[in-house]
């Protein structure tokens, strides 16, 4: 007998056939995948709806509020703005605003603020004076404290050498003066002349130490110390003197190429609008390491164009060049908006601290499931990387200078820009801040007179009459 | 008990002892409630002793200085050295240290400045405290510049309180504080009312005659300059454990006006006056940190004190005793 | 170093701060002079005088005048200053009333505090960022000496502030109200039993020594800037001029401005290390060898 097997037949084999294969096909392929996929993530605790509680502590009064009004501008943004974005993981942030003044008093407001306020964490502080006095009280308190600036070395080189709560957002201050020397050097092409002539007019204190002591050896190294020559130094107490003519003259009379300086604030005004009827700034560069980094607008109206601009060797609002970088961009636009100026140095500084805050917490929950204690985001904050408007910055995790955070810096040439109507910083030059700063692993010990690590590996480190960058 | 109050609230020792030891029981309640305030009251307890050494000066040798910052600052800046060059963390010690250089510089300089009087006292106070103040500012590599000195927990009876929570640690200073200022004021209060605290009186009243007296001017008010010093300089040396930081600022010609505020406020006319100067100070102070106008407030008190009340709170309540004890006896 | 190019340069720089100098202290000589007060505030009220330019004053008389007048814009900002601060004085008036006959210690506080009240009305009015007020300064220009180039405005406060010397002796020395107010100073009760009103000469003192200070605060102003803590660090140098010249004596004032101008320029010169401790160490030598100052113990 014959089996014929009939199109019925066929069809149904085949179509059963299909379903059976694509059966199989579709559920192998899925054992598959939830064999080499990632196990679901844990299933989140609960995270608390209580609103969060920052500290902002700036210097509101005096010679110093050209700083600290822009620093408590910038955190007060960062917040608004993550507010509007429904918080950090669904929390609100509040913030409390306290003034800074001396070192006394300082630490009795951040006291009270942590004791009295309980603050979740902490962003302020503009002075070297104070940051090394609230330094160890963070710690004893443990809180999370960022600093914005308050950059002297001697915080996490010798007040609290092994940082647990406190970070600092603005570059070291060794790598102020150093990188001011050294756009002044490539900038003004001081390796092409016989001899250069220096003179030098700092604040007296430690900073302007600081920023004489590291701008001085960056000149003798990378120049050659026979080539240089300091004609004339003064150091007019900060904030205390409003008549810079005796300075002046006498600056003037001694004939130097290049006037050094890290004046600040209400000094580096009066400096150079005195100066300038003295001419001064036809017969010297002026290399100010610091003068275009805070509130420009006031500070900077009518800066003689063609000196060197520095910007504390931090940031400046026109650079990373807006095309180039939308961060920069979106943070200039929305700071404008809000405060009617633009940003600078210290803005942009705790506009970052907040936002690494915020990032710091949000990565510790992906990984925890819950929100994070501090000891987390600590662990979080170290090594982490975040793109803030100034460019990539990090927090580094070893030592020396644990806790540090490291981003480039620029130096320019100032010139008035009429659509702005303040002198602007052009011709930027990046300086990586790697090549300027103490590595992490170096081991040496900090300079007996200078005070800092910095000096010491310049010192032994750098090869006399070449230019590290 | 009311009428030995009305008689002689402002210069009784135990009035003034009672006075300490109630806020050393109302502290750890304080604390409790508020641990900034409780800090607050760590102050206030703190600068007693200074005030009380001012107004030796002040009140019983009628010399009015408004530099004595300058002795705060050598109380600090001698517990900085001692922890800096020697690494010396022992707060009997420290207290040592600063009674010793303190003297010692006082000596030097009480040598030139107590010839003067009033004004040219005052002035010239100012100026040599701003010229200690200046190099403080100017060494930066001994005295850390506005750096400072950092100076870790102080060691009592050679314990260590490194590892001590917070709350611990700054009841252990309070009370160590509370102690040494019980000491001192009675010490002060025996000097007072000593034969040579009787010749600063007198030579406070009427100087052409206790000189005719046969009093030595000169070396009294040596001697209560020396003294008011010592007592200045721990007050120094306590804050400075007690802040934890050294730096200018202490030494610098506001805290000396603050000195001269607080001892006003208080009523620098009696005995107990800088005790409550202390302590009602440093409680405004904090209230008024809050506010921002911070001086406005301070300078309109100092007015309205010298105006209408310049007795400052001793007075004032010492008139609300008497009157309360009026009304008491009307009722009787 | 030492052509007469750079000493003109120097004594040009003495001069100017030496006349800054004179303007903040004068005025606190006379108070004390004629009303034996120490008027620690004084220096607030040439604070006063910058701000009441520098925060309102300026951008008035531009409007009024336009901003390329130069005479007016050189002439008006410290007069209007003066005018300011005079009119304060007379709300702080009671003030010295209450305090004049009274105690040394009295009057320390009370001006003290009147200090420290002034300081944070500043800070309440003009807010806390230094004021700038540099039209005339900049509209001045500059001219050379030899090849050093120099503000011409820091010449023009000079010959104010020697004009303004030379008006104040001429009042104190060769008119009838200078005389009683000389008087007045040297015995009060003697001369209110000759008929004069001693009140009056109060006031009239206060009110003169304000405008003083008024028209220092604006002539300087467009030199530099003005800035909270300035009167407290102006109060330290006056009082440095004072010790060194001489309390209470306006021959005083002169010698003791230039003299502190003086060594601070030469100071600079040698060792800008020592700056501020050099000028207070002279003032304690000075205290100590000769109280009355180098104005030679003058009453006047």
């Amino acid at each position: 007998m014959t089996v014929k097997t009939g199109r019925r037949d066929f069809l149904k084999g085949l179509i059963g056939g299909l379903v059976v294969g694509g059966a199989v096909g579709v559920a192998g392929s899925e054992i598959y995948r939830s064999m080499i996929a990632p196990p679901p993530p844990p299933v989140k605790e609960e995270i608390p709806t209580s609103p969060l509680k920052a500290g902002i502590q700036a210097y509101l009064t005096g010679g110093g509020a050209l700083w600290g009004k822009p620093m408590m501008q910038g955190a007060v943004l960062a917040i608004e703005e993550i507010n509007e974005h429904g918080g950090i993981l669904g929390r609100k942030i509040n913030y409390v605003v306290k003034s800074e003044t001396g070192p006394e008093e300082t630490v009795r407001e951040y006291r009270t603020m942590v004791l009295d306020e309980k603050i979740d964490f902490y962003v302020g502080l503009i002075s070297s004076s104070n940051t090394p006095a609230v330094g160890p009280v963070a710690e004893e308190l443990q809180t999370l404290t960022f600093f914005v600036d308050g950059c002297t070395d001697f915080l996490f080189e010798k007040a609290v050498p092994n940082p647990r709560f406190c970070f600092r957002i603005t570059n070291i201050q060794s790598a102020d003066g150093v990188s001011a020397a050294v756009g002044a050097i490539k900038l003004l092409n001081l390796m092409e002349k016989d001899k250069v002539r220096i003179a030098h007019i700092h604040p007296d204190y430690a900073y302007g130490r600081n920023a004489h002591a590291h701008m001085q050896i960056t000149f003798e190294k990378v120049l050659g110390r026979d080539r240089v020559e300091v004609v004339y130094e003064a150091f007019p107490g900060l904030f205390k003197v409003t008549d810079f003519t005796p300075y002046i003259t006498e600056i003037i009379a001694s004939k130097p190429d290049v006037l050094a300086s890290s004046l600040w604030g209400a000094d580096v005004v009066n400096f150079y609008k005195q100066a300038l009827g003295y001419g001064l700034f036809e017969k010297m560069k002026f290399v100010s390491c610091i003068a275009h980094a805070a509130s420009p607008a006031e500070a900077v109206k009518d800066f003689p164009d063609g000196h060197i601009a520095g910007v504390h060797a931090n940031y400046f609002f026109l650079y990373p060049e807006w095309t180039r970088y939308p961060v920069n961009k979106a943070f200039v636009e929305k700071y404008y908006r809000r405060w009617g100026t633009y940003p600078d140095s210290p803005s942009e500084g705790a506009y970052v601290a907040v936002y690494m805050y915020k990032n710091a917490v949000e990565r510790a929950y992906e990984i925890l499931g819950k929100w994070p204690e501090v000891d987390d985001i600590i662990k979080t904050l170290e090594g982490m990387t975040i793109y803030g408007p100034a460019g990539p910055i990090h927090v580094r995790a070893g030592t020396p200078n644990k806790h540090q955070c490291y981003k480039d810096g620029i130096v320019g040439i100032s010139k008035y820009d009429p659509t702005y109507g303040f002198s602007i910083l052009t011709n930027p030059i990046t300086i990586p801040i790697s090549k300027i700063t103490v590595p992490e692993g170096w081991e040496g010990t900090p300079d007996p007179k200078a005070g800092t690590l910095a000096y010491s590996w310049i010192s032994q480190t750098w090869r006399e009459g070449e230019l590290p960058v | 008990m009311v009428r030995m109050l009305r008689r002689a609230f402002g210069d009784d020792i135990r009035v003034t002892l009672l006075l300490i030891i109630i806020i050393a029981i109302a502290y750890p309640v304080v604390y409790v409630v508020s641990p900034g305030w409780g800090v607050v009251l760590g102050h206030g307890i703190t600068w007693v002793i200074a005030l009380i050494g001012f107004n030796l000066l002040f009140n019983y040798a009628g010399l009015l200085s408004f530099g004595h910052a300058l002795f705060l600052g050598i109380g600090a800046y001698t517990v900085g050295f001692m922890y800096k060059y020697l690494g010396i963390t022992n707060v009997e010690l420290h207290l040592l240290g600063s009674i010793l250089s303190s003297a010692v510089i006082a000596f030097i300089i009480g040598f030139v400045v107590v010839k003067y009087t009033r004004i040219f006292f005052a002035i010239l106070m100012l100026a040599i405290a701003q010229i200690f103040w200046s190099l403080y500012y100017k060494f930066y590599w001994i005295t850390g510049g506005t750096d400072g000195i950092k100076v870790p927990r102080f060691s009592i009876l050679g314990i260590s309180l490194e590892n001590l929570d917070f709350t611990s640690y700054h009841h252990i200073y309070f009370y160590l504080v509370t102690g040494i200022a019980l000491v001192l004021v009675y010490i002060m209060w025996r000097i007072v009312n000593s034969p040579f605290g009787l010749a600063l009186k007198a030579i406070r009243d009427n100087e052409t005659r206790a000189r005719f007296i046969g009093i030595n001017v000169y070396k009294m008010r040596l001697y209560a300059f020396i003294i008011s010093a010592i007592y200045t300089s721990i007050t120094g040396a306590l804050a400075a454990n007690h802040h934890r930081l050294v730096t200018p600022d202490i030494a610098y010609w506001t805290t000396s006006g603050k000195v001269v505020f607080a001892a006003l406020l208080g009523g620098a006319k009696v005995f107990i006056g800088p005790v409550l100067g202390s302590l009602i100070y440093h409680i405004i102070e904090s209230f008024a940190m809050r506010f921002i106008y911070w001086q406005l407030i301070m300078g309109f008190f100092i007015i309205i004190i010298i105006i209408v009340m310049p007795g400052g709170f001793a007075q004032l309540i010492k008139t609300s005793i008497e009157r309360g004890s009026r009304l008491i006896r009307r009722g009787e | 170093m030492i052509g007469v190019e750079e000493i003109l340069i120097r004594a040009y720089n003495i001069f100017f701060g030496a006349s800054v100098l004179f303007l903040i202290s004068v005025g606190l000589n006379i108070i004390y002079g004629v009303m034996k007060i120490v008027n620690l505030a004084h220096p607030a009220f040439f604070t006063l005088g910058c701000y009441a330019v520098a925060g309102f004053g300026m951008g008035i008389i531009i409007n009024i005048f336009g901003s390329s007048s130069i005479t007016p814009i050189l002439i008006v900002p410290p007069l209007f200053a003066a005018l300011i601060v005079v009119i304060a004085s007379l709300l702080i008036f009671p003030l010295f009333l209450f305090m004049s006959g009274r105690g040394d210690e009295v009057q320390l506080l009370l001006t003290y505090g009147l200090l420290l009240i002034l300081e944070d009305l500043f800070r309440l009015i003009w807010g806390s960022e230094p004021l700038r007020s540099s039209q005339p300064y900049e509209l001045a220009g500059s001219i050379y000496i030899g090849e050093y180039i120099v503000p011409v405005y820091n010449i023009y406060v000079i010959v104010s502030a020697l004009t303004v010397a030379l008006l104040l002796w001429f009042f104190l020395f060769k008119t009838k109200q200078g005389i009683l107010i000389r008087a007045a100073s040297m015995d009060i009760e003697m001369t209110s039993a000759l008929g004069a009103d001693v009140r009056r000469v109060l006031l009239i003192t206060v009110l003169f020594a304000a405008f003083l200070a008024g028209l220092g605060g604006g002539l300087y102003i467009p030199s530099g800037s003005v800035m909270l803590g300035m009167s407290v660090e102006l109060l330290v140098l006056a009082f440095v001029v004072v010790v060194i010249g001489g309390l209470g004596s306006f021959l005083g004032s002169l010698i003791g401005s230039f003299i502190v101008s003086l060594l601070r320029t030469i100071t600079l010169i040698i060792f800008p290390e020592l700056e501020l401790a050099l000028i207070y160490i002279v003032a304690i030598i000075i205290l100590t060898l000769k109280p009355e100052g180098l104005g030679g113990g003058r009453k006047w």
